[in-house]
C-alpha cells in the first residue's frame, strides 16, 4: 500500500512542476533560466517514472483489490467523518471544536478504518501530498520587502556576473542600466560625483527600512544566484515623498537623475525622479 | 508512557496538528494570512517563506532524481569485491583511495550505512570503512554538482572537497592503528552478519529499479521538505537582529550552523540547496562548516550507525569531525 502512495506522490509532484510551467512567470518566481529546461526535464521523468510505478503495482490483482477497500473504507468510517465535521466548525465557528477534533483523533475507535491508516506510517507521504496541494491553492509571488528587510546586512553586497558588461559599456548607455548594473558600477567606481547628474531609468519594487527619512525610498530589486532562495536586496534611493500614493512592494517604474544626498550623515547616491509610474512585475523579476 | 507514545505516535501527531491549529485561530496568528488589496501576494512574511521554501523544493528536485537514479545505475556495474581489489597495502594510501569510492558509488549517506556494512562483510577494515562513511557523501559527483550550482563559489567547492578528504583521511588513519577492530562493532551486527541476501529474478530488474527508486526519492524528499521548512521558516520570522548578530559572528555562525545541520539531517546531495537562504547573512566559514558537517554526522546517520558501530567510537569520530568541521570553518573565516 505504502508503495502506491509513494508513486503517487512522485507522480504528483511532477504534475505540479508542470503545472508550475503552464504560466512561464511563475517559475521565474523561483528559479532562473539557467535551471529552466533541467526542472522541465525532471518533472516529465518523475510522472514517466510514478506512472510506471503505478501500473506495474496494480497488474498485480491483489493489491488492486486492497486498495479499492481502503478508499472504500475511507468514505465510509465514523471516526473519520467526526474529525472532518468538527474542525470544519471549528474553522467556521468556535475554535473550541477544533479540541474536541483533537481529543477525537486521540481516541481509539472500534472497527473504524481511520485507526487502520494511523496505525500505518502513510503520514510521511501525506506530508509531500499536503506540500504539493497547498502549492497549488496558495500560491506564492516573488520574493518581497520582508525578505529585503531580513537580509539588510546585506543590502548592495553583490557581485553580479554581468560586470564585465557593464563597465565595458559604462559610459555608452546607462539608460538601459537595471538596479543591479548601477549596483555593480558603483562597486567599481564608488566615486559619487561621477555618476551625479546622470540619467536613470530603473524599474524595482518599493522598499522601506525603518531608519530612512521620511520623503525617501528605495527602489529595490532582487540579484539571485542559484535560486530565489538566496536572494540578496539592491536598490537605488528615490527622493519622492511616496508616502501617500505608493505602498511597499508595489512595482514602479522610475526616470531622473542622479544627485547626491546627505542620509543619516553618510553621502548617498539618489535618484531625483522626473516620473514615477507604476508598472506590471517584469517576467523575470529578479537579476541574475 | 514511551510505549503509549510510540504505539499512538500518528493519533497524537493528528491530536497536536488540530492543538496547533486552535492556538493559531484563539492567538490571531492568521492575521499573516490576510490578503494583499490586489488579492495576489499573502502577507508579505508568509509569501516569502512559501516562496523560499518552494523554490529550495523546486530546485533540488533535479538534483535529487540525478542522484537516485546515478546511484541505482552505478549499483548495477560496481560489486564490492571489484573495489576490495582496488585497495592498495600501505596503510596513509589505502585510506586515499577509499576516500574517492564516493565517485564510483554516488549514494546518499543513508544509502551508504548498508554498503558500509556489506564492505565489513567482505573484508574491510573498520578504518576503511569510517573514511569511506566519510568521504562518500561528499566526495561524489552528484554532491560536488549540486554544491557548484548552489554556490558557484569555488572558494566553497574546494574547501568542502579538501575539508572532507582531510577530515575523513585523518579520522581514518588514526582508527587504523587500533590493532584489535572488531571492538569497535556491536554485538547485533555479529548477529545479523549471518543474514543471507536474496537476490531478484532477472526479468524484474524493472520492478526492482522502479521500487529502491520510490523508496529512495520519498526518503530524500521527505527530509528536503522538512529540512526545507525548518530552513526558510527560521530564516523569515527569526526577528533579523539575532540572524544578523548570530550570522556575522565568526564563531557563533559556525556553531549554529553545525547544530541546524544536526538537526536538519539532510541527504548531502541537496543540503547545499537548504542552506541557500542563509548564504547572505551568514559568515562562509559557517556555510563550509555545515558542508561538511552535515553529510557526516547528524541525527539520522548516528541511529543508523548505531546498528553496526559501538557508542564509544561513534562519540569519538563525532567529537573528531565536530572540531574539525569548526577548524575549517574558522579557517575559512580568518584566512580568506
Amino acid at each position: 500500500m505504502r508503495k502506491l502512495y509513494s508513486f503517487f506522490t512522485i507522480v504528483l509532484i511532477g504534475l505540479y512542476i508542470g503545472y508550475l510551467y503552464l504560466d512561464v512567470r511563475r517559475i521565474y518566481i523561483y528559479t532562473t533560466d539557467r535551471y529552466f529546461y533541467t526542472i522541465l526535464i525532471s518533472g516529465a521523468v518523475l510522472v514517466l517514472f510514478g506512472l510506471v510505478g503505478i501500473f506495474i503495482f496494480l497488474k498485480q490483482k491483489n493489491e488492486l483489490n486492497t486498495f479499492f477497500q481502503n478508499l472504500k473504507g475511507v468514505f465510509t468510517d465514523g471516526k473519520l467523518a467526526l474529525i472532518l465535521f468538527l474542525s470544519l466548525l471549528g474553522f467556521l465557528t468556535s475554535q473550541v471544536f477544533l479540541l474536541l477534533a483533537a481529543f477525537v483523533s486521540l481516541v481509539h475507535f472500534k472497527n473504524s478504518f481511520f485507526e487502520v491508516i494511523l496505525d500505518k506510517n502513510i503520514f510521511r507521504p501525506a506530508l509531500l501530498v499536503t506540500v504539493v496541494i497547498l502549492g497549488v491553492i496558495l500560491p506564492s509571488g516573488q520574493i518581497s520587502s520582508a525578505t529585503a528587510d531580513q537580509r539588510i546586512g546585506n543590502f548592495n553586497t553583490v557581485a553580479l556576473d554581468s560586470n564585465v558588461k557593464s563597465i565595458n559599456s559604462f559610459n555608452t548607455n546607462t539608460k538601459n542600466y537595471n538596479i543591479g548594473d548601477w549596483i555593480v558600477s558603483l562597486s567599481y567606481n564608488p566615486d559619487l560625483n561621477y555618476y551625479k547628474g546622470k540619467e536613470v531609468g530603473v524599474t524595482g519594487f518599493v522598499f522601506v527600512p525603518d531608519n530612512l527619512p521620511e520623503n525617501i525610498f528605495i527602489l529595490g530589486r532582487f540579484v539571485i544566484r542559484c535560486c530565489a532562495a538566496d536572494a540578496t536586496p539592491v536598490g537605488l534611493r528615490v527622493k519622492y515623498d511616496w508616502r501617500d500614493e505608493f505602498k511597499q512592494d508595489q512595482w514602479l517604474r522610475v526616470t531622473g537623475k542622479f544627485d547626491i544626498a546627505n542620509i543619516n550623515g553618510i553621502e548617498e547616491l539618489i535618484i531625483v525622479p522626473d516620473k514615477i509610474e507604476e508598472t506590471e512585475i517584469p517576467d523575470r523579476p529578479y537579476i541574475n | 508512557m514511551l510505549n503509549f507514545i510510540s504505539e499512538n505516535k500518528n493519533r497524537i501527531i493528528l491530536a497536536l496538528l488540530f492543538f496547533a491549529a486552535f492556538l493559531i485561530l484563539i492567538l490571531r496568528l492568521d492575521q499573516y494570512l490576510e490578503f494583499n488589496p490586489d488579492g495576489q501576494l499573502l502577507s508579505a512574511k508568509i509569501n516569502d517563506f512559501l516562496t523560499t521554501f518552494r523554490s529550495i523544493f523546486i530546485q533540488a528536485i533535479p538534483f535529487v532524481l540525478f542522484g537516485t537514479v546515478i546511484s541505482r545505475i552505478v549499483t548495477v556495474f560496481v560489486k564490492e569485491e571489484l573495489l576490495l581489489k582496488l585497495i592498495p597495502k600501505n596503510r596513509v594510501l589505502s585510506h586515499f583511495v577509499i576516500s574517492f569510492f564516493g565517485v564510483l558509488m554516488p549514494v546518499c549517506e543513508c544509502g551508504n550505512v548498508p554498503v558500509a556494512r556489506s564492505f565489513i562483510l567482505k573484508g574491510f577494515k573498520v578504518s576503511h570503512v569510517f573514511t569511506f562513511l566519510l568521504a562518500a557523501p561528499i566526495i561524489n559527483p552528484v554532491t560536488l554538482f549540486a554544491t557548484w550550482e548552489a554556490f558557484q563559489d569555488p572558494i566553497i567547492l574546494i574547501a568542502r572537497v579538501v575539508g572532507a578528504f582531510f577530515i575523513a583521511n585523518f579520522i581514518g588513519i588514526l582508527l587504523s592503528f587500533k590493532k584489535d577492530d572488531k571492538e569497535f562493532l556491536t554485538n547485533e551486527f555479529y548477529e545479523e552478519v549471518c543474514h543471507v541476501h536474496d537476490y531478484e529474478p532477472e526479468r524484474q530488474k524493472l520492478k526492482e529499479f522502479l521500487n529502491i527508486f520510490q523508496r529512495e526519492f520519498i526518503l530524500v524528499i521527505e527530509m528536503l521538505v522538512i529540512g526545507g521548512i525548518i530552513a526558510s521558516l527560521s530564516q523569515t520570522f527569526i526577528p533579523r537582529e539575532i540572524i544578523l548578530s548570530i550570522g556575522s559572528n565568526p564563531i557563533f555562525s559556525i556553531i549554529a550552523m553545525i547544530l541546524f545541520s544536526f538537526v536538519i539531517s539532510v541527504c548531502s546531495s541537496v543540503d547545499s540547496f537548504i542552506v541557500l537562504p542563509y548564504t547572505s547573512t551568514f559568515t562562509s566559514g559557517s556555510i563550509v562548516s555545515y558542508l561538511l558537517f552535515g553529510p557526516m554526522i547528524d541525527i539520522k546517520i548516528l541511529t543508523l550507525m548505531k546498528t553496526t558501530f559501538r557508542n564509544r567510537i561513534l562519540i569519538i569520530v563525532t567529537i573528531l569531525v565536530t572540531l574539525f568541521s569548526i577548524l575549517f570553518g574558522l579557517l575559512t573565516n580568518y584566512l580568506l
